[in-house]
């Protein structure tokens, strides 16, 4: 009892103050931001309410994490995995619809959003298998299980649909396996998949927005219509490949040193790439394809998805030095800003506290990140550090986003800001990361 | 420092992680240096930009498309005007004789009439209108003194109108503004808050379609309100129209005939080889023009139709649920042939059936005599089909109706369709359920969509067909896009000699049995009544049938169900009906009207 005492007074001892401070940070400035960003509607508090509810629910979490042993979530990685694996199939046969997304659970005192915890889970569960086959991690074969975990995941997010959600998932995966010693090829190989199952149907919707002309032209609608059409698509990809291994026969006629195995290889990416573009393509709505193409071309619908863009960026540098001032940006006061609570709350913090609170805020969250880092480098074992650096993964490509998007420098793709931006779910499992961080940092001297 | 792993191992991990860190600090750095050009140097002209220029868009709201029947008669049609309301939210007590008084002197209407309409609308919290309608320069001049005119706006108003609401209200429905709980569902599809949607019926279904595209003015504006500069305009586009495969005049004609019996009821007729919906009415049927208007409040409406007894917002057609009654006995004359039961077995009606300890009857109280499969169906014999049930057993008849496709949604093209139900599976022992199955009592529970899917199967030979309402939509630049192709739901191809069996049976009933009142010159009609058992009430009254003309030796082409609630007798009641809406269709005129018929005439 006594020893069991001393354990976890020593975990309290140990745990980094300053994340937990830049973290509630965060939180405390999202609060006020969110108060600023929702007067507009008349009940703010209401949102500020539901908000810090959240938060509270976020920092029970947090504790239970810090007092469970990261080890635990390693030892039972599988049983983690199942979990939320059934979460997010049962989401889809219980889960409430909202905005067109089967992706909640009515609790009735608020709404649950399974991926967010998923996600989580995931990356736990990664770095447990990542270290347990840390000795064979460069083989392609020891990526095909953790591949087909992702695969499983982002398949039954993209079922709600959500395709906001799922594309955390990438990065994470990616710089987690590269983390943990994967080689650098597969890696090369994993991306140009992954560009050409997303790119393909961005370039369909880019070039029939855009150039509909093009789609007229034999060589141009052949291209097109192998973006929907499997036959076509079919055609074209024994085209590539013959001319992929033609290539590949010419250099190898030439006497250079250069393996079958890089063609073929090569060939079934393309092949697995395009027909996965199909998956994805029913899977994005029109209306996120057209976000995301006005990214490259903001001039295709100015009043549309290009305002938005238009407008925060409007908002942001209309902030000058010093800002309009809390609750006094104009942009946001007067409804311009879209989802300026959610999605667009920097653009508000950007409007009323300026260059100066910007920066204050942008070095909270780089202090953050370097504290993730410092979590990183100092946990005792392979597992923790991965976890630690796939939960840092998550929250760099989170804030870069949303930031970039804010900034009309990345596409606009409603990923929240963490801790800021309004939303239960977001700010609850962003907490219990927090949680999971500390209990790695806090047993970084346990043996 | 990693506890059991080599030192070079761990050195490893961190090299790699310094690589990604160095992309990271890459990114911040982009992120700290366009956030310095976006503030610090390009600032001044961002906030110029955000002081000055304010785009206000003024809507003005699209036409919906109109609703046309198979024959292009407007069903449901919509007219926009201009107006002036007025909305109490932003008010202030202090501002609101100046915008009363400003309002006057640009529209030249009395200040009297303005201060009735402004007071009315903030003692009630909602939208006034003032203008109905606005010239161009009057428009300009409310928008170039908005910022004192707190509350006042001009908008588009579309009105919809719709001829016959009250026979065509249930298929149409009717419009209403988007709330909270229909944006969560549908704000992905572009809608926004006040849009005028589709709440039930075609409208809602068809919403994309006959919902257009907004335009209106987009206007500059400076930080006092003024306006700067007039940049551009963009006219709303109307909805698509929207053509149905109904038939209005059958609607009214089947209408009436239902209203004429004081009774809630139901009327649906289908192609039988296309699935095309040619009638759809439910009686009663509501003003869908008084569900939603702009400006009034639709709650005098909405408290009339809530505590009227009738249920006038029941969609009896597609969610009304009732017992098949006799009208089942079709599903088990069909099982019995396909069991291979000789039509020539004959069971005797003495009135009464003993099954156990419980006694079931005839509704004729005197008895039927001896009946084969034939006589038994013609005169909707309870006791020959008691015995059936028994012989052939529930589970088999409810098969049968399964792959009829009853207890399943129709699908037709209509929304929130209840799928009535069959029992799964019935108890082992229970000989009396199957009694009562086999005469369409018990756990059946049917809608007159399904009964007339139902009937168009029998007269397809055992082809299912999905109900199609809507036929096409077309554009105001004469595109058109075909919404519904016959389809066909299932097929279990019966026997032509069940076919035949049946299909002789059912033109007795009509001729010499309990539907005698639906007989009509010059069309085969084959037919079956029924009258439902309701616990709640008196019976339900049903008639089913298809028909074709007996030129074309009667090549069925319109199958029908009528329901009449709580009607009594389907004979007597449901089955004239019938005959009314098939002699309109098949455009005899109207003979006579047949003295009202009677009960112990015509039987179940």
């Amino acid at each position: 009892m006594k020893s069991d005492e001393r354990r976890f007074d020593s975990v309290v001892s140990n745990i980094d103050w300053v994340l937990l401070a830049s973290a509630a940070l965060l939180s405390i400035f999202g609060l006020i931001m969110i108060y600023s960003a929702t007067m507009r509607t008349g009940a703010p508090a209401t949102f500020v309410g539901r908000q810090l509810f959240a938060t509270i629910i976020g920092l029970i979490l947090c504790a239970l994490m810090i007092w469970l042993n990261y080890r635990t979530l390693s030892d039972f990685a599988p049983h983690f995995y199942i979990f939320s694996t059934l979460m997010l199939v049962a989401v889809l046969i219980f889960g409430s619809q909202i905005r067109g997304t089967r992706g909640w659970f009515n609790l009735g005192l608020f709404n649950f959003q399974p991926v967010e915890a998923a996600k989580i889970f995931f990356i736990t569960t990664l770095a447990a298998y990542l270290s347990a086959n840390w000795k064979s991690i460069f083989r392609l074969g020891r990526l095909a299980m953790p591949a087909a975990a992702l695969a499983l995941h982002v398949a039954l997010i993209l079922l709600q649909p959500d395709f906001s959600s799922a594309i955390v998932y990438f990065p994470v995966f990616i710089f987690m396996i590269y983390f943990a010693g994967a080689n650098v090829i597969h890696i090369a190989y994993t991306v140009l998949f992954g560009l050409i199952a997303v790119g393909i149907p961005l370039a369909a919707t880019y070039v029939k927005i855009k150039h509909p002309e093009a789609i007229k032209t034999v060589v141009g609608g052949f291209i097109y219509s192998a973006s929907y059409d499997i036959n076509t698509a079919l055609m074209a990809l024994g085209a590539a490949a013959a001319i992929i291994f033609f290539l590949w026969w010419i250099i190898h006629n030439l006497r250079f040193r250069m393996p079958f195995i890089f063609a073929a290889s090569l060939v079934i990416v393309l092949f697995a790439g395009t027909f996965s573009s199909f998956v994805v393509s029913r899977s994005l709505r029109e209306y996120q394809r057209r976000r995301l193409i006005v990214f490259v071309d903001p001039n295709i619908d100015p009043l549309g998805s290009g305002y938005n863009i238009i407008q925060s960026q409007i908002a942001v540098g209309s902030g000058r030095f010093f800002g309009k001032g809390i609750f006094a940006g104009s942009q946001s006061g007067l409804g311009f800003l879209p989802e300026q609570h959610t999605d667009f709350i920097f653009s508000v913090i950007g409007e009323e506290t300026g260059f100066v609170g910007s920066a204050v805020f942008l070095g909270i969250y780089f202090l953050f990140i370097w504290r993730i880092l410092a979590v990183v480098r100092d946990a005792r074992d392979r597992t923790g550090s991965l976890m630690a650096a796939g939960i840092g993964v998550m929250f760099i490509f989170y804030c870069v986003t949303n930031i970039a998007m804010a900034l009309g420098l990345a596409p606009v793709t409603g990923l929240p800001l963490p801790f800021v931006s309004y939303g239960g779910s977001s700010i609850v499992s962003s907490w219990m990361a927090v949680g999971i961080l500390e209990s790695i940092y806090a047993r970084r001297f346990t043996y | 420092m990693w506890q059991k792993d080599p030192r070079i191992f761990y050195q490893d991990f961190i090299e790699r992680i310094e690589a990604a860190s160095y992309g990271f600090f890459a990114i911040s750095a982009m992120i700290a240096a366009s956030l310095f050009f976006f503030q610090i140097i390009r600032g001044a002209h961002y906030y110029d930009r955000s002081e000055r220029n304010r785009l206000y868009i003024l809507t003005e709201k699209a036409a919906r498309g109109d609703v046309l029947d198979a024959m292009k008669r407007r069903l449901a049609g919509s007219r926009t005007e201009y107006g002036v309301v007025f909305y109490p939210f932003e008010q202030t007590k202090s501002s609101l004789d100046g915008t009363i008084e400003k309002i006057s002197s640009i529209l030249l209407i009395p200040r009297s009439k303005i201060a009735a309409a402004v007071l009315g609308s903030v003692r009630s919290g909602r939208l006034a209108e003032i203008a109905p309608s606005v010239t161009r320069s009057q428009l300009f001049a409310i928008k170039e003194e908005q910022d004192s005119l707190t509350g006042v706006s001009v908008t588009g108003i579309s009105k919809r109108i719709y001829s016959d609401e009250d026979i065509n209200s249930h298929l149409v429905g009717y419009i209403g503004e988007s709330d909270t709980a229909f944006l969560e569902r549908n704000a992905h599809l572009g809608y926004r808050r006040g849009d005028i949607v589709g709440r039930v019926g075609m409208e809602s279904l068809y919403d994309r379609y006959l919902r257009g595209d907004d335009g209106g003015w987009q206007i500059e504006v400076d930080v006092t309100g003024k306006q700067r500069r007039f940049l551009n305009y963009i006219s709303p586009r109307k909805g698509y129209n929207l053509k149905l495969f109904i038939d209005g005049e059958l609607q009214r004609a089947a209408y009436e005939a239902i209203k004429r019996t004081g009774r809630p009821g139901a009327a649906v007729a289908i192609e039988p080889l296309t699935g095309k919906v040619r009638l759809f009415v439910s009686v009663p049927g509501y003003s869908s023009s008084g569900a939603f208007s702009p400006f009034e409040s639709a709650g005098k409406f909405w408290r009339d139709v809530l505590a009227n007894p009738a249920k006038p917002l029941l969609n009896r057609a597609i969610s009304g649920l009732y017992p098949p009654g006799s009208v089942f006995k079709i599903v088990t004359f069909i099982t019995a042939l396909q069991k291979k039961v000789p039509p020539e077995t004959t069971y005797f009606c003495s009135g009464k059936f003993n099954y156990g300890s419980r006694t079931f009857r005839c509704w004729k109280k005197e008895g039927h005599g001896r009946l084969d499969l034939n006589g038994a169906l013609v005169n909707s014999c309870n006791i020959y089909f008691y015995n059936m049930g028994i012989r052939l057993g529930g589970d088999e008849i409810l098969k049968t109706a399964k792959s009829l496709n009853l207890g399943k949604i129709t699908q037709v093209d209509f929304p929130h369709e209840r799928s009535g139900s069959m029992p799964a599976k019935l108890p082992a022992y229970g000989g009396g359920e199957s009694i009562n199955v086999a005469i369409g009592q018990g756990a059946i529970i049917v809608t007159p969509m399904q009964m007339a899917q139902f009937a168009a199967a029998v007269a397809a030979r055992g082809r299912v067909m999905k109900p199609i309402i809507v036929e096409s939509a077309f554009g105001r630049s004469g595109e058109e896009i075909v919404l519904n192709a016959p389809l066909k739901v299932s097929d279990i191809a019966l026997p032509p000699d069940v076919c035949d069996r049946l299909g002789a049976a059912l033109v007795g009933v009509v001729a010499e049995g309990t539907g005698r009142a639906c007989r009509i010159d010059g069309i085969r009609v084959a037919g079956k009544t029924g009258t439902a058992q309701n616990p709640h009430g008196n019976d339900h009254a049903w008639f089913v049938c298809y028909a074709g003309r007996a030129e074309n030796s009667g090549t069925p082409e319109i199958a029908l169900s009528v329901l009449v609630e709580n009607g009594g007798s389907g004979g007597a009641v449901a089955a004239p009906i019938a005959r009314q809406i098939l002699e309109k269709y098949f455009d005899l005129g109207s003979p006579a009207a047949q003295p009202p018929a009677s009960a112990a005439e015509y039987g179940d």
